[in-house]
Formats: structure tokens, C-alpha cells, sequence
């Protein structure tokens, strides 16, 4: 028991370069950023999240249990304008690296009082989004290329159990969907029929898919190969680990290290996550998961490839 | 103890909550979703991939042991994580990924049409439409197409808020209306081999009128 404990704490121990989650941080924000400046272009923050009286769809002040944003504030249009001005604030704070993790933390409970105001216009990927937040309310990222470097002084060396559980989170993320989709269209004996499905959905396809019969051993490839993804990344926490203790030997990590796993797996996911881009309207979250896919890389190995070139 | 069995401790704890609030229990059950075309659908082709290994179910029977599978799983889910229901209700963090877990053969299509002076009424935004593309930038915006998603199944609470919106949409940009109606559009997809047409539309449901005030 001893021994597991230990080993369990050596996994968290550690430090390194905070290069990756302030790339992370800056990335994350931004796409986040994008999609807040949509709801400002779109006039949709009364809308969303605004009182009944005003025309808000969550009708937020005659919820069952009101939200606590309305419970302390008056139930009209500026409590709205004011929450996500707020959040505007905070996540560029976030990004510029300006107070980073109260600014991680302001964002974090600002956007889950927004989310519980109008729960169907809160996706997966914002849940996601305040899950990377909760995490960057206790790692200093900002005091590398960020203002709260000049201010608090600069760090070369963060904990690098950050990194570490963002890898788990993405995985977690990946591996959770897969083993979910129990719907026969994902298997064989559904015939692989899924994505073809999805793509015929109006609310979701960008154009009409209409062509794809003529296409559809591909989208059955392409249906396969997405639950060999989701269900491979089971092994992603195994390959860095391999990776980790290179020298201790043993057949099996011997060949994950010569496959090489993370590198290959990871280019199906950005095919992945490019393709549903290019043909769904589902918004940020294949740019949020793009944000978050520098972290599967150690900060020596980015330093490496930029020393090379 | 040392900070790094703290922080062990820590993230120990963190690990196990959120592990089992993303493990892959319904968060609810319901009987009567069920007995929808989709859910349908889905049970009748689960009874064909059954019959293969001389398993011949109704699809009553499937309809049963889902619910109460997905009733036994809800429960576990909300006892077990009930200790830690404020912490996620406050930071709004959680784990919850299903991402197109079941393929909808009977999807819906949101419809906007404005009564003109005349009479007649005319599409003005359609999914997919490139004759009636009106607001069509804020309507498939994902916050927005989620408000109407989640009323596809049936008209929620949201359903009514979300009519006025759009009404309110039409009457600002479109002096010439003078009432909307905005509905869904029912379809049915069909593979390459089951069906000569790949949408088949199937008539509209939960139509709601405004009226310009």
C-alpha cells in the first residue's frame, strides 16, 4: 500500500518549463473569447441570459431556484449586460496573462451562474471550458508570457501536475464518449452507419449531405476510425507513462515507446476534430479541443523541435 | 505529512469524484422517451442485431429493461455524487460526454414563416434553405440552435421564450409581416439501401404564432 501511495505521489511530484499551459491558457482563451464576441455581435446577451420580462429564454427569475446572479442583483437587463462584461474582462485578463488565476477563477464562477440561467444553450464544450478554467484558478501560467510576470516575477519552472491532469481530463473526455455510444449506427451490426446520419441532420451538417450516398463506404470508414480514436485514447495516460519511465525496461513499454502511440494517435484527432470543422456547425468546440492538444506535449519537447528548426 | 502527500490527497480526491461523475450512467431515466421515433428506431434495430444470436426480444421487452437499467444507473448516479452536487451547481464543472452517443434517424428542422399583408405567408428561414435564409447566422449559432434543439423532442419551458425572440427578429427587419410562425419540421433519414430519397420529410409540429403588436 506503501509502495502505491508512493508511486501515486511521484506521478503529481515534479516540475517543468510553464511554456505549455501558457500556450494553453493564451489558446484556450481565445477561441473562448471568439464565441463570447459572437453573442456581443449577435445582440444576444439579454436574450440568452437576460430576466423573463426582457425577453430572456432561460426566464432566469422564475426558475424554480433562482440563480444566486439574481438572487444578489436586480432581475433586469443590466445584472445580464453586467455578468457578461464581467466574463468579457475576465477572460481576456486570462489571456494576456493579467492576474491569471483570479481571472481564471472570476470566469469560472461567472460562466457557471450564465450556464445554470439557460442550461440548453450551455454545451458539452462549455462544460469542458470551465473545467480547464477550475484548473488554471491554481496554476501561475500567467507569470510566463503573461503580465503577471513583470508583476510578480517571472517563473521558468511550474508544477507539472497541471499538465498532467489536463492530458487526463482530454482523455477522460475521449474515452467516455466512446464507451457512451452504445447506438447501433456506431457498430458493425449498425453498419457503421453513424456519422452519415449525423451528417444529414440540418441543425448540425453546414451544407446538405445529401451526396454522401453516393460516398457512404466513407463514412462508415470515417464512423469506424472516430470510435477506434475515442476508445484508443484509453492508452494515452499508459503511453506517456511508458514514455516517462523509459529506462525501467519491460517488453511492453518497450514497444509502446517504439510505436510511438500519442504521436500517431494525436493526428487522428486533429483530422478529426478539422473535419467536423469543415463539415458541422457545432461551433468552438473542435477549436476548443485544438487549444488544449499542445498540452499532450512535455515543454522540453516543444523547446527540442523549436531548437531544431 | 509532507505538501506532496497533500496535494497527492488532493488530486486522489478530485480524481475519484469527477471519475465517477464521467462514468457512463443515465442521468435519467424516462419511459415515455421511449416510446419516441427515434428511441423506437434505435430498440428495433438493437432487436434485428439480437436475433442473430437467437434472441428474440419485443421491443416492449427492450423498452422495459432499458428503463429500469437506466433507472438503477440514475439513482447510483445521484446518490453518488449528491455530496458534491453545490461544488459542481457553483463552479458549473462536471463531466458529461455524450457526444452524438445516439444518431438521430428523425431529426427536426426549424421553420420561420412571416404572414404578409397579403394573406400568405412565406418561408423566411428554413435549415438548410438556401431560398429563406433569414437571421440565419444567429439561428444556427450554437447557443442559440441548442435553445431550439433541446425543444425538438417536445416544446419545453424555453419553447415559448424563444418563438417571441424570433418573432421579435422578423418584426424589427421585415416591416411587410405582420405575424410568424415558427415550427419544426420533422424528418426521417434513411440509409443509401432502405429508401430511394435520403430526408424524407415527415409534416411539422409544435407551430407557435406571434403577432405583431
Amino acid at each position: 500500500m506503501k509502495r502505491l501511495w508512493f508511486a501515486w505521489r511521484a506521478l503529481w511530484a515534479g516540475d517543468e518549463h510553464p511554456r505549455v499551459m501558457a500556450t494553453v491558457r493564451i489558446a484556450l482563451s481565445l477561441v473562448f473569447l471568439y464565441d463570447l464576441l459572437q453573442v456581443w455581435r449577435f445582440h444576444l446577451v439579454v436574450p440568452l441570459w437576460g430576466p423573463a420580462d426582457a425577453g430572456g429564454m432561460g426566464q432566469p427569475d422564475r426558475q424554480r431556484q433562482v440563480v444566486e446572479l439574481y438572487q444578489w442583483f436586480a432581475a433586469d437587463v443590466h445584472t445580464a449586460r453586467l455578468a457578461f462584461g464581467v466574463l468579457v474582462v475576465a477572460v481576456v485578463c486570462l489571456a494576456v496573462g493579467l492576474f491569471s488565476q483570479v481571472a481564471a477563477l472570476v470566469a469560472l464562477l461567472v460562466y457557471a451562474q450564465l450556464a445554470r440561467v439557460l442550461p440548453e444553450a450551455d454545451r458539452g464544450i462549455d462544460l469542458l471550458i470551465r473545467n480547464v478554467l477550475f484548473l488554471f484558478v491554481f496554476v501561475p501560467s500567467g507569470r510566463f508570457a503573461g503580465l503577471d510576470a513583470p508583476i510578480f516575477g517571472g517563473l521558468e519552472r511550474i508544477p507539472a501536475w497541471s499538465r498532467r491532469l489536463l492530458i487526463l481530463q482530454i482523455v477522460v473526455m475521449y474515452f467516455t464518449a466512446g464507451i457512451q455510444k452504445t447506438a447501433v449506427a456506431w457498430w458493425p451490426w449498425g453498419g457503421f452507419s453513424a456519422l452519415y446520419i449525423v451528417l444529414q441532420d440540418m441543425a448540425v451538417a453546414r451544407v446538405p449531405f445529401a451526396w454522401l450516398r453516393a460516398l457512404y463506404p466513407a463514412t462508415q470508414l470515417l464512423t469506424a476510425a472516430t470510435m477506434l480514436f475515442e476508445w484508443l485514447a484509453v492508452f494515452v495516460p499508459l503511453a506517456h507513462w511508458f514514455r516517462w519511465t523509459r529506462s525501467r525496461g519491460g517488453w511492453l513499454r518497450a514497444q509502446f515507446n517504439r510505436l510511438d502511440f500519442v504521436r500517431w494517435w494525436l493526428p487522428l484527432g486533429v483530422f478529426m476534430h478539422l473535419g467536423i470543422a469543415a463539415t458541422m456547425q457545432i461551433g468552438i468546440f473542435p477549436w476548443v479541443m485544438l487549444a488544449l492538444y499542445p498540452a499532450f506535449f512535455h515543454p522540453d519537447e516543444i523547446a527540442r523541435a523549436f531548437r531544431r528548426r | 505529512m509532507s505538501w506532496e502527500d497533500v496535494r497527492a490527497a488532493l488530486l486522489l480526491v478530485v480524481i475519484a469524484v469527477y471519475g465517477f461523475a464521467a462514468a457512463p450512467l443515465a442521468h435519467s431515466a424516462n419511459r415515455e422517451k421511449l416510446s419516441l421515433p427515434f428511441a423506437t428506431d434505435e430498440l428495433t434495430r438493437l432487436q434485428s442485431a439480437l436475433a442473430p444470436m437467437g434472441l428474440h426480444p419485443e421491443v416492449e421487452e427492450l423498452a422495459d429493461v432499458a428503463y429500469r437499467v437506466s433507472s438503477f444507473q440514475a439513482d447510483l448516479r445521484r446518490t453518488g455524487l449528491a455530496p458534491f452536487q453545490d461544488f459542481f451547481r457553483i463552479t458549473g464543472t462536471g463531466q458529461a460526454w455524450g457526444l452524438f452517443t445516439y444518431p438521430d434517424r428523425f431529426p427536426a428542422r426549424l421553420v420561420v414563416e412571416g404572414r404578409q399583408a397579403s394573406g400568405g405567408w412565406i418561408r423566411l428561414y428554413a435549415s438548410l434553405d438556401p431560398d429563406a435564409t433569414f437571421n440565419e447566422e444567429k439561428l444556427v449559432y450554437r447557443r442559440i440552435r441548442g435553445v431550439y434543439d433541446a425543444n425538438s423532442e417536445r416544446a419545453r419551458a424555453t419553447w415559448d421564450p424563444f418563438v417571441s425572440w424570433v418573432a421579435s427578429e422578423v418584426f424589427r427587419a421585415e416591416p411587410g409581416v405582420d405575424a410568424v410562425r415558427v415550427s419544426f419540421q420533422q424528418i426521417h433519414t434513411y440509409e443509401p439501401w432502405e429508401h430511394a430519397e435520403v430526408l424524407v420529410e415527415e409534416g411539422g409540429y409544435s407551430a407557435r404564432e406571434r403577432h405583431r403588436p
